[in-house]
């Protein structure tokens, strides 16, 4: 990288900046140093500005603040920086950055203050808000002016847009925002195509009416640095703001611009056409674009560049028509321009400022764009076809496959075809012409050729060359070659030329005056439009007879085409100032002093001049008209091609969106579905919950009943009680209760007397432990037995019945019987365990006595087992029991209920 | 050959202009299926055509977990920022659930397709100068240009022009380099040179095929006019000649790291990142883009400290969203053990 150097004011306000420069490794030139071209100039007076013109190369840095800002930056003025900056972190570095080109994406490359960095990328102004609100809010946490913060990131942003609708600059915006204590830093980059000065200009003004006027300007006032930069060789434009937290304190906002040049050319059109052009150019076919095609409003840039070779026409057909048909209804001023239109040398088209004043607009078009324009405005029939055609070519698209939209638009160019050869007929009846179609040789009787394309220029210039030539022996050669470059050149049958010449020509007499006519073909080295250029006459001459042959053709623009043509065939002559003649007649006696024409001959080379220049009319009255069909049917095609387009572009939306939908849909599905289980699950759960809750309900229900029975069956009691003041039907429930209760302790009683009995039957005892065991269950069996009799007794006895008590007694009785049985058994089982331990010590040791022990002690388990089967029958038997105690007490609550009842009630 | 969940169908349930998501083969009555699209191959339309009455078995067929298209498209054609972001964060949260998962098994075709249904603006002639002769180094770029598409989202790139133009880009790239060697060998030569360590060694295995920077820069005028139209911006086909840099700027006109831009960073790294030897969708493995995001930030490829700032913000990212992801199955989990 090369030495940046600088010169400074040897009475520059800021010494050390002297010693910073080189600090930084550049180079301070001398102030009167001549030689060596600096890179930028310190300003010690801001009236210096005034001392340079635009046309300065050197950049020109100034310290204090500049009246036009719009000026400085005209001579070059680069770099305005407030010194007050240098108190805050970043104006070192804003310094050091400009001085030394250090302008990168990343803005922490040059910042080592920054504390933090937030990454954005924008692809729209429209969708600014979003972004604008989370920086808002990072900035107010810090401290920041909101409204300098809002209205920086608006002016920025929209700025850069009405770049990116200009294709000066694209997308994506990647928005940089970073933090240093005192300091915050916006930094916006995009893609440059053509960024120059001129764009800087506009917005920096100070008091700007169009809306591009004063973004910069706005961004000033709330910046305390605004930097414009471009990284030339990679195509980026970077624009950076600085806004320090104590702003108030500056007087002025400095700018920085790197590598901004000024445009080769630039021109603002300002009429509202412009917009609508731009309208038309752009395709409006891309949803993405519908932000584009609408623009932003007022004024905008453009850079006029004329693309000779591009056609709006071949591109965008339906554009043209529609702006055509829009000039013609609304703008009849601009109509007339187009209309007047002329071709003018493409130097005074770029720069002609002055004499084409009115014709900004045209910029934007191309020049083939404009003269097809001219061609459509000029042509109403065309322009209606075009409306009618497109009124046929409304194609519903409901359901239609592209193929059967392809069929319409067959059939639709069929048509065209067809109407298109209509109008060529009748445009022939009109003028009573008639036209040769594709070598049809009746027709040629009686007219002219009509040519497909080609350029006549080229083609009299050819016949132009074979004449000159003259050393043809005789007129069949020279009616061949002749025959064969037009052939050529119009595309149509040799042979039909040569009748074409037979025909109209033909009795011209060569064959009688072959030499002369030798001769007269030396003399002639042109033969075009009516014009016949004689090859041996001198440069003077030549000159005259183009000015005749101007006059002859009697149309501006034809002597413009001759005058090319002589230039072209004689390029060196056509330089001189021209003086002739006024018609053909003078031509012609111009020319025939010199040669040794008869009047004859004299007469035949009129008749030749006239029939060729006919030919040339026709045959340009022709070619326009085919440019005319072709112009309309290349545009039909397009029209049709953009439908298509459209149409297929609808489609794929359909086809996309239905595919969204699919999506969507399913995600729907898939979500309600998991709805559903959960859903379904709840239920499920509920539906236990429900089921238990029933189940419960239903014991409820059922206790209700029981204890309603119960209530009713004592109340069925107590009334007879009530009645015969005797509870004797009470009494004898319990009775009955109690005899029950008497047999089922009988049967256990037997049960136990059984067991016992079996115990003692067999001959070894089953050792103490099960009679343990059961005794204890015997004892608790009495034991509960006491208490239900006692308890019995009482109930019996409070409800005053005799007859349970002797019941009571007898079970009383039974129980004593039970327990004398008991203790008897108690007492074999005794003298069975001595039997048994007598046995056991007189049969120990011996072999057969172990076998029997063995099997003693296998009936000794076996006891076990059914004294364990026991237990169990005595523990339900307890439970029975204990059921029925409770069943007992309850009774007695109610009975006593019952009785507070029948007290009361008597 | 194992076949692995065939379904059969009708050929015009395959969509045109996709990528096959399987193997499809050809029923047939009398003798074995026969083969007719490898895995990742595209379906275009004369297929379609030729076959969509056919009776066809596919692989894979409808087997989507995620909705990375439905996203991407939510993504580019939004009009409301906010939903915009909510697709941004649900197709990254999806790539994560496929590709960062340790327990997902999931094939970085899913997400390949869905970036290639959503941009592909081929049309049949660029497919066929694209994948005619150069089949391997296309089916590289379906991964480079998914993996470019993936960085430009992660780094909150929404917008349609930018992002199809990235995925475009990454397909033309390779045009210049094959147009003018035909070595069977090139692939390799390339994927030693994308192994490099630095670009401060320059070309240093390379001198068979010449600098890969000229190569690339060496945009030829037919590339040009045939690709140009299928760009938004047609001045982005510039970026073509430094694809290889990784902002060292050791050529003169090389850009450095400070002239790139985001979008552009993404091209390049992705175009560093992804191998030349992956040749066959199926091969790249399950954790294919774990592994190079990863591994671009290690030791491994190149120690490229810019590269690794790019990277770096892309993991902080991915952790950000497991730490989201975390949350919310924690909040998921207490609203279910409630219920």
């Amino acid at each position: 990288m090369s030495v940046k150097k600088f010169k400074l004011h040897s009475e520059f306000e800021f010494p050390w900046l002297q010693e910073q420069i080189e600090h930084w490794g550049a180079e301070l030139l001398q102030e009167d140093n001549e030689n060596d071209s600096a890179d930028g100039i310190f300003l010690s007076q801001t009236s210096e500005i005034w001392d340079y013109t635009e046309d300065n190369e050197t950049e020109l840095f100034s310290f204090k603040e500049v009246e036009d800002p719009k000026h400085f930056a005209k001579v070059k003025g680069r770099f305005l920086f407030n010194p007050e900056l240098l108190k805050s972190d970043v104006g070192h570095f804003i310094l050091k950055r400009k001085l030394m080109d250090l302008y990168t994406t990343n803005i922490d490359d040059i910042f080592p203050a920054i504390r933090e960095q937030k990454f954005f990328k924008l692809d729209s102004h429209v969708r600014l808000g979003f972004y604008s609100d989370q920086i808002a809010i990072e900035c107010f946490e810090r401290g920041y002016d909101l409204y300098k913060v809002r209205n920086l990131l608006n002016n920025l942003v929209y700025y850069l847009e009405y770049l990116n609708q200009s294709k000066i600059s694209s997308r994506p915006m990647e928005l940089t925002v970073a933090f240093t204590d005192e300091t915050c830093i916006f930094q916006i980059i995009s893609s440059e195509y053509k960024y120059y000065l001129d764009h800087i200009l506009e917005p920096i003004q100070e008091d700007g009416k169009e809306n591009i006027q004063g973004f910069l300007r706005n961004i000033l006032e709330s910046a305390a640095h605004l930097e414009i930069f471009r990284i030339e060789m990679h195509g980026k434009l970077g624009i950076a703001c600085y806004l320090p937290k104590d702003f108030m304190s500056l007087s002025y906002s400095g700018f920085s611009f790197a590598s901004i040049e000024k445009a080769p050319f630039i021109r603002e059109s300002s009429k509202s056409l412009s917009n609508i052009l731009r309208g038309y150019l752009t395709n409006m076919d891309k949803k993405e674009e519908f932000l584009k095609s609408k623009g932003l409003p007022g004024k905008s840039f453009s850079i006029v560049e004329i693309n000779s070779k591009g056609s709006m026409l071949k591109d965008f057909p339906g554009n043209m028509i529609d702006l055509a048909k829009h000039l013609k209804d609304k703008l009849p001023e601009e109509f007339s321009e187009i209309t007047d239109y002329h071709e003018i040398p493409d130097e005074s088209f770029l720069l002609g400022g002055e004499s084409y004043e009115n014709q900004d607009f045209l910029s934007m078009l191309s020049k083939n764009d404009v003269f097809d324009l001219k061609e459509i405005l000029n042509s109403d029939d065309l322009l209606n076809n075009f409306e009618q055609l497109q009124k046929n070519s409304k194609i519903t698209v409901k359901d239609n496959s592209i193929e059967e939209i392809e069929e319409v638009i067959k059939f639709q160019a069929d048509k065209y075809e067809k109407m298109e050869a209509n109008k060529v007929k009748g445009v022939t009846e009109e003028s009573d012409e008639n036209i040769m179609v594709k070598g049809s040789r009746e027709e040629l009787e009686n007219g002219f050729i009509k040519v497909k394309g080609g350029n006549t220029k080229e083609t009299y210039g050819e016949i132009l060359q074979v004449l000159s030539k003259g050393d043809l022996k005789n007129e069949e050669d020279v009616k061949k070659i002749l025959a064969s470059r037009v052939a050529k050149k119009l595309d149509i049958p040799q042979e039909d030329i040569e009748n074409f010449i037979d025909e109209n020509i033909g009795d011209f007499e060569y064959k009688s005056s072959l030499d002369r006519v030798n001769e007269t073909i030396k003399n002639i080295s042109a033969f075009d439009e009516g014009i016949v250029a004689v090859k041996d006459m001198e440069i003077s001459n030549l000159k005259q007879k183009v000015h005749s042959l101007e006059t002859i053709a009697e149309g501006h623009e034809k002597i413009k085409v001759l005058q090319e043509e002589v230039e072209n065939d004689h390029g060196e002559i056509i330089t001189n100032e021209i003086e002739g003649f006024d018609s053909a007649q003078e031509c012609l006696s111009a020319l025939t002093p010199n040669s040794t024409l008869t009047d004859f001959e004299i007469q035949n080379i009129k008749r030749v001049i006239e029939a060729a220049h006919l030919y040339k009319e026709k045959v340009t009255d022709l070619q326009k008209r085919v440019r005319k069909a072709e112009l309309a049917n290349a545009s039909m095609q397009n029209h049709f091609s953009s439908e298509l387009r459209k149409s297929t572009y609808a489609q794929e939306k359909r086809h996309s969106l239905l595919l969204k939908t699919k999506d969507l849909l399913g995600k729907q599905i898939e979500a309600k579905k998991e709805e559903l289980f959960i859903e379904k699950r709840k239920n499920e759960k509920l539906a236990e919950r429900l089921d238990k809750l029933n189940a419960q309900d239903f014991t409820e229900q059922k206790r209700v009943v029981e204890l309603e029975n119960k209530v009713r069956i004592l109340e069925g009691k107590i009334k007879p009680e009530g009645e015969n003041s005797e509870p004797s039907m009470d009494l004898n429930s319990f009775v009955e209760i109690k005899k029950k209760l008497e047999v089922s302790l009988r049967e256990k009683d037997e049960k136990i007397a059984e067991l016992m009995n079996r115990s003692s039957s067999t001959p070894v005892s089953g050792g103490p432990g099960g009679n343990v065991v059961l005794e204890a269950e015997i004892h608790e069996l009495k034991k509960i037995l006491e208490e239900k009799d006692k308890k019995l007794a009482n109930a019996l006895e409070s409800s005053g019945g005799e007859n349970s008590a002797q019941k009571n007694r007898e079970l009383e009785h039974k129980l004593k019987l039970a327990e004398s049985i008991k203790k008897t058994q108690e007492k074999e089982i005794a003298h069975l365990k001595k039997i048994n331990a007598k046995v056991a010590g007189s049969v120990g040791g011996k072999g057969q006595d172990g076998k029997r022990s063995k099997l003693l002690e296998k009936q000794l388990e076996k006891m076990k087992e059914e004294s364990a089967k026991h237990d169990s029958v005595l523990k339900k038997h307890k439970q029975e029991i204990s059921k029925f105690k409770s069943e007992n007490t309850a009774l007695k609550n109610e009975l006593d209920n019952l009785r507070a009842k029948l007290k009361r009630a008597s | 050959m194992e076949k692995k969940n065939l379904t059969e169908i009708l050929g015009s349930e395959l969509q045109p202009n996709t990528l096959a998501m399987g193997s499809v083969y050809l029923k047939r009555k009398l003798s074995k299926p026969l083969l007719l699209k490898n895995t990742g191959d595209i379906i275009d339309s004369d297929f379609h055509k030729k076959f969509q009455d056919k009776i066809l078995l596919i692989e894979n067929f409808d087997q989507k977990d995620f909705h990375f298209e439905l996203n991407l498209k939510g993504l580019i054609s939004e009009d409301m920022e906010s939903k915009r972001i909510f697709h941004q964060k649900n197709f990254l949260e999806e790539f994560f659930k496929a590709y960062f998962d340790q327990h997902s098994n999931v094939s970085p075709l899913e997400i390949v397709a869905a970036i290639f249904n959503t941009f592909n603006k081929f049309t049949k002639e660029h497919l066929d100068v694209l994948s005619g002769r150069y089949i391997d180094y296309f089916n590289r770029s379906k991964l480079t240009g998914s993996l470019s598409i993936i960085f430009a989202v992660f780094h909150g790139i929404k917008s349609k022009e930018v992002l199809s133009d990235i995925f475009h880009l990454s397909f033309i790239s390779y045009l210049p380099i094959v147009q003018k060697h035909l070595a069977i060998d090139l692939f390799k030569d390339l994927e030693i040179v994308r192994g490099r360590k630095s670009n401060k060694e320059p070309d240093l295995d390379i001198t068979r095929i010449g600098s890969l920077w000229e190569l690339r820069g060496s945009v030829s005028q037919e590339i040009n006019s045939k690709f140009e139209s299928i760009l938004f911006n047609k001045e982005r086909i510039k970026i073509l000649p430094f694809l290889d840099s990784d902002g060292f700027g050791v050529h003169e006109k090389e850009p450095s790291n400070g002239d790139l831009m985001n979008w552009e960073r993404c091209l390049i790294y992705a175009e560093r990142l992804v191998p030349f030897s992956l040749t066959k969708f199926g091969d790249e493995g399950s954790n294919f883009f774990k592994k190079i995001i990863l591994d671009a930030t290690g030791e491994g490829l190149n120690k490229n400290l810019n590269m690794d700032v790019f990277i770096r913000e892309i993991l902080e990212e991915i952790h950000q969203i497991r730490v989201d992801l975390e949350r919310n199955e924690d909040t998921n989990f207490r609203r279910a053990s409630n219920l």
